[in-house]
């Protein structure tokens, strides 16, 4: 794991990367910090990172664009931050969590457990998930989601009849989507509030139909569940 | 059997009247005020005798009815002999029907008298003497009933004995009015007098009691004393000149009254102007009323008559009060406006009648007078209540930065770093921050502290954003800073924002240069960045600088804050005498 640090106290900065290299061990690859967010931007273009620890000064509009730009990027993003009382408009902006400072190792390492366990999935309000369009950031509401599809290293999110590409994998997405959507396929995420029948045809393809009628494919392997999550 | 309705005409209890009763009882009352003046003047119809024939001095038989005076020169009352013992006789006609009611004669003049109705001693007023030893005082306004015998229709001679010798000064008059007069409007005048001069000193009083208490007990402004002892001493000089009508006396206290009323004359003439040079802070104003004062000492020994004396004190004052007003105005000063209106119709009222003026119509100006300042006091009060209200709030604003989450949590960060790596540390730090807070408790409740105190707390601050940073920020000071007193952490509020929206480089020295003069004072704050400048703004901090700066100084400073090359600068520059 590629991990970043943006932390302008010294102090702060080495316990961080202290405990971030104790928790991670062997699964940390590399780990990089800087004072300033500038200097960082300037690293993320260049390098792909996994994880971004972000101390933001979130007083005032500008850091909140400025988190929509980092959480449209492929890489989950972890805030740190003293102004704890933000922590619920953050994570309006598809964070993947928000520690608040004091912090201590415990809440560091259940931060960085939710980088690589998906089952611990996040049940706060993620209201957006914030997408590049043309150089703008467009923040997309999640429940309006129709479904995610793979695409490479990148995810088309489709909402109606329009289609946004998101940087993150869906392997990612997933672990900042509430729990109502489900990956019922390699390649594809639902938003089970979207769907409206299952049905397996006879030989081997089983589909999913959502309410607009459009057909998904769904693995044999989750055809139970999630049959068994609809009719609940 | 039938009672007719009750009709109130004017005691009522308050209940009972309606709001528009009420309004005209007020409206009366308040045009028995503005047309005081009119009742004074009003002193009855009635027969007014001004010239008599004497006999200076009196040769005895003055009253004696058959006693020839057809030799006896005539002579205007107005020009009585002082310190004399005379004979007045004159012959005076009643119509019929001309007295019905009960009439009175009416003597005002400096003399004890004796006075015979056609021969006969009707009256006599203390005792007519032959020189100051023999003769007893009698009082100054004499009033004698008339029994409705006397006073048959033709003609009647009337007879005066007088003896003038307590009086000590040679006055222009001794005389103010010989009359007979219904007894009834006499004594309606005198009470109406009476009722308003008491109303009108009872309020002077009151008014003068409350700007005591004003400048003793809410706040010592020296305006608030002079115009307490404005009010007193208008209230003591309508009170000397209203004494005579109230209470009477004898006539030998006279003088002393007059010197009173000068007394009083001059010490109102005096305050009127000195009160409006205090009011609006003129500069200079010791030497406008030590001027004032000896231009209207000279007044006081213009002329020997004592109502000329007081319209020369009155009219001098008023065109001196006038000329602050016009200079206030010029000044822009707030109320300048308004005043100058007042002493202006209080002008006119003098050139109306200067003599009114004088004895009570000046109380008609000085009751405007005390309303704009009770206007200006309470706006005034209000305003200390918002800018009382506006330091709480500076004073919360102060302690509440140290409690913002940027500086208090990422201290507690470090605290637990520490206390987890480097226990030492950590309570060097707790004791750094604890030594900042201390002083910023301290300072919160202050409006002033000195510049040398600041810079102790500015380099706390350094010294916590020293540890934080793992850096050795200083701060320079040069120039003298010796007296120089600023609001609280306001260069502290400075290096506070410089970390809070910038980077400032590990090795930054601050400095701070001080140049003073007799004009202002100026400090200059330069704070090293690193090469970006991230805000082209210093956010809430630059609101506290600039209340806490306003709050002190009004609009007697300066500040200026802005980037220039590889540091951001703040000026403040404060005009001495503040």
């Amino acid at each position: 794991m590629h991990v970043l640090i943006v932390e302008d106290e010294p102090v702060i900065s080495e316990r961080l990367q202290r405990q971030v290299s104790e928790i991670l061990g062997t699964k940390l690859d590399k780990l990089k910090y800087f004072d300033n967010l500038d200097d960082a931007q300037e690293y993320i273009a260049e390098q792909s990172i996994d994880l971004l620890f972000l101390d933001l000064n979130l007083q005032g509009e500008d850091g909140f664009e400025l988190l929509g730009s980092l959480t449209a990027s492929s890489f989950h993003t972890i805030i740190v931050s003293a102004y704890a009382d933000k922590a619920i408009k953050a994570f309006e902006y598809s964070i993947l969590d928000f520690v608040a400072k004091p912090f201590t190792k415990q809440r560091l390492e259940q931060a960085l457990n939710r980088v690589m366990d998906i089952s611990l999935r996040q049940d706060y309000a993620v209201r957006y998930l914030s997408v590049k369009l043309a150089g703008v950031i467009k923040l997309i509401e999640i429940g309006q989601i129709d479904y995610i599809q793979a695409s490479g290293h990148y995810s088309e999110l489709v909402v109606n009849d329009d289609i946004y590409l998101h940087d993150k994998t869906i392997q990612k997405l997933l672990a900042l989507l509430p729990p109502n959507f489900e990956q019922i396929h390699r390649s594809y995420i639902v938003n089970m509030n979207k769907v409206s029948s299952l049905f397996g045809e006879p030989g081997s393809k089983y589909k999913l139909v959502l309410k607009n009628g459009q057909q998904l494919p769904i693995s044999r392997s989750r055809f139970v569940e999630i049959k068994r999550k609809l009719e609940r | 059997m039938e009672f007719a309705p009750v009709k109130y005409n004017s005691i009522m209890s308050p209940s009972l009247i309606g709001a528009d009763t009420m309004l005209k009882v007020l409206l009366k009352r308040v045009l028995l005020v503005l047309l005081l003046g009119q009742i004074f003047s009003v002193y009855g119809q009635g027969l007014n005798i001004k010239e008599m024939r004497i006999q200076s001095p009196a040769a005895g038989n003055c009253g004696a009815h058959a006693l020839d005076d057809s030799q006896w020169p005539g002579i205007s009352l107005a020009n009585l002999p002082q310190n004399q013992h005379f004979c007045l006789r004159t012959s005076l006609t009643i119509a019929a029907g001309e007295f019905e009611n009960a009439t009175s004669v009416s003597l005002s003049m400096l003399g004890s008298s004796r006075i015979y109705w056609d021969g006969q001693l009707i009256g006599e007023n203390g005792i007519v003497g032959v020189d100051k030893m023999t003769e007893d005082p009698g009082v100054i306004d004499y009033l004698l009933p008339l029994s409705a015998e006397l006073l048959t229709a033709g003609e009647h001679k009337l007879a005066i004995e007088v003896s003038t010798f307590h009086i000590d000064e040679d006055l222009p008059t001794i005389f103010y009015g010989f009359r007979i007069i219904d007894t009834k409007q006499i004594n309606q005048y005198l009470l109406q007098s009476a009722r308003a001069a008491i109303f009108i000193i009872s309020a002077l009083l009151v008014f003068s009691l409350l700007f005591q208490l004003l400048f003793w007990l809410y706040q010592g402004q020296i305006v608030y004393q002079v115009f307490s002892i404005l009010c007193l001493s208008s209230a003591l000089l309508l009170l000397a000149e209203k004494w005579r009508a109230m209470f009477g006396f004898t006539y030998d206290f006279q003088l002393t009254r007059l010197h009173w009323i000068l007394a009083f004359t001059y010490l109102c003439c005096l305050l009127l102007p000195v009160f409006y040079l205090i009011y609006y802070q003129i500069k200079n104003k010791a030497i406008w009323i030590s001027l004032t004062a000896l231009v209207l000492f000279f007044l006081l020994f213009l002329g020997d008559d004592y109502d000329d004396k007081g319209i020369l004190l009155f009219f001098s004052s008023l065109l001196v009060t006038l000329g602050v007003n016009l200079f206030a105005l010029k000044q822009r000063k707030s109320s300048a406006l308004l005043n100058t209106v007042i002493v202006l119709s209080g002008i006119c009222l003098f050139i109306g009648s200067p003599t009114d003026f004088t004895e009570d119509r000046f109380t008609i100006t000085f009751f405007a007078i005390i309303f704009v300042m009770l206007v200006s006091l309470i706006l005034e009060m209000k305003s200390n209540r918002l800018q009382s209200l506006a330091s709480i709030r500076l004073e919360a604003e102060l302690l509440k930065r140290n409690l913002q989450p940027h500086f208090l949590m990422n201290s507690l960060m470090l605290v637990i770093e520490w206390i987890e790596e480097k226990p030492q540390e950590a309570a060097n730090f707790v004791q750094a921050l604890a030594e900042e807070l201390r002083m910023l408790v301290k300072f919160s409740d202050l409006r002033e502290v000195e510049l040398a105190e600041e810079i102790i707390l500015c380099r706390r601050h350094l010294q916590i954003m020293s540890y934080r940073y793992k850096a050795d920020y200083r701060l320079e000071v040069k120039g003298d800073i010796k007296g120089i007193m600023i609001p609280p952490a306001i260069i502290h509020t400075q290096i506070e924002n410089a970390f809070t929206h910038n980077h400032v480089p590990v090795d930054a020295v601050f400095t701070l240069s001080v140049t003073q003069d007799d004009s202002s004072v100026e400090l200059s704050l330069m704070s090293p960045l690193n090469k970006k400048i991230q805000s082209s703004s210093m956010g809430i901090g630059e609101r506290y600088i600039r209340s806490r700066l306003i709050e002190n100084y009004g609009n007697h400073f300066c500040y200026s804050s802005y980037p220039h090359e590889k540091h951001w600068i703040n000026t403040i520059n404060i005009e001495a005498a503040n």
